[in-house]
């Protein structure tokens, strides 16, 4: 996955990995200030959705608390001195939670506070898992939540290691579909595929 | 004998004439011919020409540009319709239809970024980028050709000069002479300030305000906020080349 990124442009945050951020974000002071014009604004947005998204992928990140983020590179450029302000975060990210912004977020609590990030949305989540069931031929038996998630066999998978809360919101999905059944109780949940 | 009256006299002038007229008129023939055949085997030369380097034209942007220069001194518009001799021996048409197609792809796909400007240099590199692999190059003159293609569509394509820079304009708005000049002076930072519009060109503040609020309502400004001096900026994208961003990002 890493190797996506891996351009030749120089970073501006010095970070062990080597995110690659977009020339916007890097050169560009105005990316920081929400705009007010329409047109432009919604372009702003959805190149903040889009950098929210592959940042959280690129470290993994399944939900995102605002007030932990304030200082990360994510939205605190330090060469260029901008950053994205609290509320404007909230902007974001609550554009992003809707149906122009395309459902890639959701916000954890009323609060607005913090959200989980869907740089894959819970639906493609659950259906890369019974993708996996289905070619090792486990349709119709009963699994874990917990070993398919962190169970030695899927450790090679894109799933492994994921967060529970957005598995169990692909899964219902799946359920009302009829394709998946979820059993079990709070902390213990197997599934099975159909 | 001097007088020379009577219907002999009369008939003897009208002779003369009738002469004169016929002499007149071989000349002009033979000049008209002449002309034509010089004109004929020029054309056939430049035929030759065309045909002897036709690769160079299609490949070599210094020498197509320098090829349409002397065509257009001649008079000659390899563009001016896409069939006939120079389309088909060139392909001539057909590439600057395709680069055409492409310079307005690339308008749309940045317009959200420069409100539909942008300048002519980040267009070329954009459109160079899009036409990785293809065997031509292509030169800022052959773009600038196309778009003068374009405009005939009526798309309210043109291309404007700001300063020193050449932009694009690929949307109907028009720049009044207070929005040239404002550009023009982004084009030292990239962007510019109330204060500086009215130090720099002696305006009222709200000329300067007027005038950039409109900028940015066409989507061709964006602010911001939060510096220390506590002055807005104004940046604008058609001359930062920051344009490239918004195709692949939007």
């Amino acid at each position: 996955m890493a190797s996506t990124y891996s351009g030749t442009t120089t970073l501006v945050n010095k970070e062990p990995d080597s995110f690659h951020f977009p020339s916007i974000y890097q050169d560009y002071p105005p990316f920081f200030t929400l705009q007010t014009t329409l047109s432009t604004r919604t372009s702003q947005l959805k190149k903040w959705s889009r950098l929210i998204q592959r940042y959280c992928k690129f470290h993994r990140l399944f939900r995102l608390v605002i007030s932990e983020h304030l200082d990360s590179p994510l939205f605190n450029n330090r060469r260029l001195n901008k950053r994205l302000q609290y509320a404007d975060i909230v902007t974001v990210l609550d554009w992003m939670a809707g149906m122009e912004g395309g459902g890639r977020t959701e916000w954890l609590t009323k609060a607005k506070e913090g959200v989980f990030v869907y740089w894959r949305k819970p639906e493609e989540w659950a259906n890369l898992i019974r993708t996996w069931v289905e070619d090792t031929g486990q349709k119709g038996s009963v699994l874990t939540l917990y070993e398919l998630v962190e169970g030695e066999t899927t450790e090679k998978e894109e799933f492994y290691g994921m967060d529970l809360d957005v598995l169990k919101k692909g899964l219902a999905a799946l359920a009302k579909q009829g394709r998946a059944q979820v059993f079990g109780s709070e902390g213990s949940e197997g599934v099975k595929f159909f | 004998m001097r007088r020379r009256p009577g219907i002999g006299g009369l008939q003897t002038a009208a002779a003369a004439r009738d002469q004169y007229r016929l002499l007149g008129e071989n000349v002009a023939k033979i000049r008209t011919d002449l002309m034509k055949e010089q004109l004929a085997t020029f054309r056939s030369q430049l035929e030759d020409f065309a045909r002897k380097h036709k690769n160079d034209i299609r490949k070599n942007p210094a020498f197509r540009s320098q090829f349409h220069e002397m065509c257009a001194k001649v008079g000659v518009d390899p563009l001016a319709s896409n069939k006939g001799f120079w389309a088909e021996l060139l392909g001539i048409g057909d590439f600057y239809y395709e680069i055409g197609v492409q310079i307005v792809e690339i308008c749309l796909a940045t317009r959200a970024q420069n409100g539909g400007l942008i300048n002519l240099q980040e267009l070329c590199s954009l459109l160079r980028q899009k036409r990785k692999g293809s065997r031509e190059a292509v030169s800022e003159d052959d773009c600038l050709r196309a778009i003068s293609k374009l405009k005939v569509l009526g798309s309210g394509f043109e291309v404007i000069s700001v300063g020193k820079k050449k932009l694009v304009r690929s949307v109907p708005t028009e720049l009044n002479k207070d929005h040239n000049e404002i550009i023009e002076v982004a084009q030292a930072q990239g962007f510019v300030t109330v204060d500086e519009l009215e130090r720099r060109l002696s305006w009222t503040s709200g000329r300067a305000i007027d005038a950039l609020e409109t900028l940015l309502k066409e989507g061709f400004a964006m602010i911001d906020d939060g510096h220390r001096d506590g002055r807005r900026r104004y940046w604008f994208p058609c001359v930062s080349s920051i344009s490239s961003l918004g195709g692949s990002d939007a």
